[in-house]
């Protein structure tokens, strides 16, 4: 009996835990995602817009290209206070895959800026995608 | 009725009709400081037509720096407020003319956050934070998506948005003002 309840109070709290997990899973996957259209960019760094935090997500800000980008390009989000830079990302040519910028705080807005590698010269007409 | 009586309805009636008249003057007086200069030029702000698309022209640091001294002499700020820790000076690359704008707004805003959290100039601030939303400078972009979260949480005495964007202000106020002190400037209050 006493092995029974034990077992029982184990499968409680394996069950708990496997809650908590799939809960945290849950709520790690939800971002939002917003779609960054013809981001023109040269060898100079410059500014494509503004954009926060979302609530739902685990309070960072991610950037990948969607069209196979030609060239290296480094992508930052700079505070939309005072322009101090929160982070920065070096994205290899053709790579398509999401790159973490900067962890902040919920509803933290931040300009999203970008420039090509040294000696890469410009890339115009490109798509990419923000996780935040 | 007798004759002192009716004097002293008369002074009564003269009385009370002077102290209705100065209590109207009173008011409208006072009506018209609260319309005061931060609340015109945040209103003129709401009112003024939409920025052109394209984000304008492509301006370096130092440019920026100008053109943001221009456009603070039309952004209402709460006392003690200023703009000295926006770091122009550490701009990597340049920074579109609408930008500068939209910065320097959401730069304001924060003050008038700050202000109403710490009860600094709270009726201006609570009238300004109303407007915010519309400004022109961030009006349709994220900064305007976050004052109008901030001003709904205000106007419902408290919420997520208002907690986060302060949490904001307040790091930004830290970094601000060291910077306006490593450039020989006063500091935001």
């Amino acid at each position: 009996m006493r092995v029974l309840r034990l077992t029982a109070r184990t499968a409680t709290v394996l069950l708990a835990a496997l809650c908590t997990v799939a809960m945290s899973a849950g709520a790690a996957s939800a971002y939002v995602y917003t779609d960054i259209i013809d981001f023109n960019l040269t060898e100079t760094t410059h500014t494509y817009g503004t954009y926060s935090i979302s609530g739902v997500g685990d309070n960072s800000a991610y950037y990948r290209w969607v069209d196979d980008p030609a060239h290296s390009t480094v992508i930052s989000g700079n505070s939309c206070i005072d322009l101090s830079l929160y982070g920065k990302s070096t994205i290899p040519a053709h790579d398509v895959a999401y790159h973490w910028l900067f962890t902040g705080s919920p509803y933290q807005c931040f300009a999203l800026r970008g420039r090509t590698a040294t000696g890469a010269g410009p890339m115009s007409y490109y798509d990419g995608r923000i996780q935040r | 009725m007798s004759a002192w009586r009716r004097w002293l309805i008369v002074v009564v009636v003269v009385v009370v009709g002077a102290a209705v008249s100065a209590g109207q003057h009173g008011h409208g007086a006072a009506a018209a400081a609260a319309d005061d200069a931060a609340t015109l030029q945040s209103r003129q702000l709401a009112a003024a037509p939409a920025l052109a698309g394209g984000g304008g022209e492509e301006l370096d640091g130092r440019r920026a720096a100008a053109l943001a001294a221009d456009l603070a002499t039309r952004v209402p700020l709460p006392a003690g407020g200023n703009f000295n820790g926006i770091q122009w000076g550490d701009l990597d690359g340049t920074i579109g003319a609408a930008l500068v704008q939209e910065v320097v707004e959401y730069n304001a805003a924060c003050q008038w956050y700050r202000a109403l959290r710490d009860g600094r100039g709270v009726a201006d601030a609570r009238r300004v934070i109303v407007d915010l939303p519309g400004w022109q400078g961030i009006r349709g972009h994220a900064t305007g998506d976050l004052a109008a979260g901030v001003a709904a949480d205000v106007a419902a005495g408290g919420g997520d948005v208002l907690t986060g964007v302060l949490r904001q202000c307040d790091a930004a106020h830290q970094r601000e003002v060291a910077y306006a002190a490593a450039n020989g400037k006063a500091g935001e209050r």
